[in-house]
């Protein structure tokens, strides 16, 4: 027999699908990054705990350099925060429509199918979603005023 | 009288190593469906092609494969209505090909059976030899009434990104099912299907992607069955999951002017 | 109850971590915005900011709850993400293994960083 599998490529096979399909699949980008990012967070800034100088030196190997009351940041260091908040946001405010639709809230009740066929689960939870994403846009868009704007 | 070329999946165990896709030109007329296509490669041009078919009007669930990318049922789908000069025929993804556009989904079956899909009583002798039948309001039905119509045709798990990695997965319509017949009023088995349930690989790996319910001819609408899964068995898990299941009918008043007008139980059908 | 306890646990983490993280990218992330609404310090990376805060029980308290749930919420997502995939069940025990000793590692950590330098 001949499998017929998509295997991991499945997790990103986009092809004619419905917008919640692309926000699992970015969900699941996003999140990977994030357990990553946060491991190397918590070692890094773990620094502070044992000098002022081991602090300067993770900071600056990471891009940040300090004059005497402030500091100075990479802009290219700078541009990958902005995405890393991105992240954050996209996996947060997608993560309360999922905890909210997952737990049974905004989908609706079951019904009698009649043709043509409307699946519910993804029509009903379309307005939370936007409501969730506007929310999130509004602060990315504060973040460019913050992070390249201002500067 | 239109020319469409057909592009089909090929594959037999016995000679290929690797699927090919083998091109046919069919006359097309109005009305057509890809099944009927597939029946007219079968009976002039090519007799080695496989397909599973039966009703060719979508109450089986025999014929699920991917056209033109789509999962969609051969025998609900108007070649015509494609739009498109070159038609591609797939079986379902996420499953083995027994040949040429034969899934197999016996695997998914022994799910199926698994999560118990019958109604489960504690009183068992009335519900082998019924005196009477079980109450149950129209509301009562609507709460499970649209996962009934589910014909297992498998098409909900070609889009579901949890099944395309990993078999063991209890898939879209094997935990459906699961809820239909906790929702149902008149059973009482969710504790034992919870035993199939509440495992890895089950209502915690489907991350509402929502494919299935896109994928589904039927209208079940698969991802609303699994997201009232999960409430019940979140429910369940903190101890707030409480059932009323259905008693049996009252008996026909034995006087009155109404007694004669009560029917007599449904004679068992098993 | 198992898994369905574990998940609940998982989202419930992301639920806390929601607002726990939305506080911390403001912090941390909008200094300027936010000194304009009174919220926080224009260099929040200073050591001295650093110190100064990490001396508030109302910081440790804080940062040890995000540890804890951003944490779990972060591997307990990792542990599905890598169980769905083809390696089977042999190898689940092995990731379940491996993930928990690096959370609990980074925990410890974290949380020796967290109360080392608030004194």
């Amino acid at each position: 027999m001949f499998k017929n599998r998509q295997g991991i490529k499945g997790w990103f096979y986009l092809r004619g699908a419905n917008f919640e399909r692309y926000l699992y699949t970015l969900h699941r980008i996003t999140g990977f990054i994030l357990v990553l990012y946060i491991t190397v967070h918590i070692i890094l800034m773990g620094s502070r705990a044992f000098s002022e100088t081991a602090w300067r030196s993770v900071l600056s190997f990471i891009g940040i350099t300090f004059e005497d009351s402030i500091y100075h940041i990479n802009p290219v260091v700078h541009f990958f925060e902005y995405l890393l908040v991105i992240a954050i946001l996209f996996h947060a405010f997608n993560g309360i429509r999922l905890i909210l639709t997952e737990l049974g809230f905004f989908i609706g009740r079951p019904r009698r199918p009649e043709y043509p066929y409307v699946s519910y689960s993804i029509a009903r939870p379309r307005p939370l979603m936007i409501f969730l994403m506007i929310i999130m846009f509004f602060f990315a868009v504060i973040g460019i005023y913050e992070f390249f704007l201002i500067h | 009288m239109r020319e469409i070329k057909f592009k089909v999946f090929r594959f037999d165990p016995q000679k290929d190593k690797k699927p090919y896709f083998k091109e046919y030109t069919i006359p097309v007329k109005e009305g057509m469906t890809v099944l009927d296509a597939l029946i007219y490669i079968k009976e002039n041009l090519d007799p080695t092609l496989s397909m599973r078919y039966s009703c060719r009007m979508g109450i089986c669930g025999s014929c699920g494969m991917i056209i033109n990318g789509k999962p969609e049922l051969a025998c609900h789908t108007q070649i015509l209505e494609l739009k498109s000069e070159t038609i591609e025929v797939e079986p379902t993804q996420n499953l083995s090909v027994i040949k040429d556009l034969v899934p197999d989904l016996r695997p998914f079956f022994t799910k199926h059976r698994n999560i118990k899909p019958y109604i489960i009583r504690d009183d068992r002798e009335e519900m082998e030899k019924p005196t009477r039948e079980y109450k149950q309001t129209p509301e009562e039905l609507l709460e499970f009434l649209q996962f009934s119509y589910c014909i297992k045709c498998g098409l909900c798990i070609s889009l579901c990104p949890t099944c395309s990695a990993y078999d063991d997965f209890l898939g879209p319509f094997v935990l459906a099912q699961a809820y239909r017949y906790s929702a149902d009023s008149r059973d009482s088995g969710f504790e034992e299907r919870l035993k199939a349930i509440d495992k890895t690989h089950s209502i915690t790996n489907c991350h509402f992607a929502t494919g299935c319910s896109a994928a589904c001819p039927k209208g079940v609408d698969p991802a609303l069955a699994i997201q009232f899964l999960k409430k019940i068995a979140v429910a369940k898990s903190l101890g707030g999951f409480k059932k009323k299941v259905a008693e049996i009918a009252p008996a026909p008043p034995e006087k009155g002017p109404n007694k004669d007008k009560y029917p007599p139980a449904p004679k068992p059908t098993v | 109850m198992k898994e369905t306890r574990l998940w609940i646990l998982h989202l419930f983490s992301g639920f806390v971590i929601f607002f726990l993280l939305l506080w911390h990218i403001l912090y941390m992330h909008y200094p300027v915005i936010m000194k304009g609404f009174n919220f926080g310090v224009s260099f929040p990376l200073m050591f001295s900011q650093v110190t100064a805060r990490a001396k508030s029980a109302g910081f440790k308290i804080a940062y040890t709850l995000f540890l804890v749930f951003a944490l779990y919420h972060g591997f307990y997502g990792l542990k599905n993400l890598l169980i769905e995939t083809k390696w089977g069940r042999k190898a689940e025990i092995l990731i379940v293994v491996l993930l928990s000793i690096i959370a609990i590692f980074l925990f410890i950590y974290g949380v020796f960083t967290t109360f080392k330098i608030g004194g």
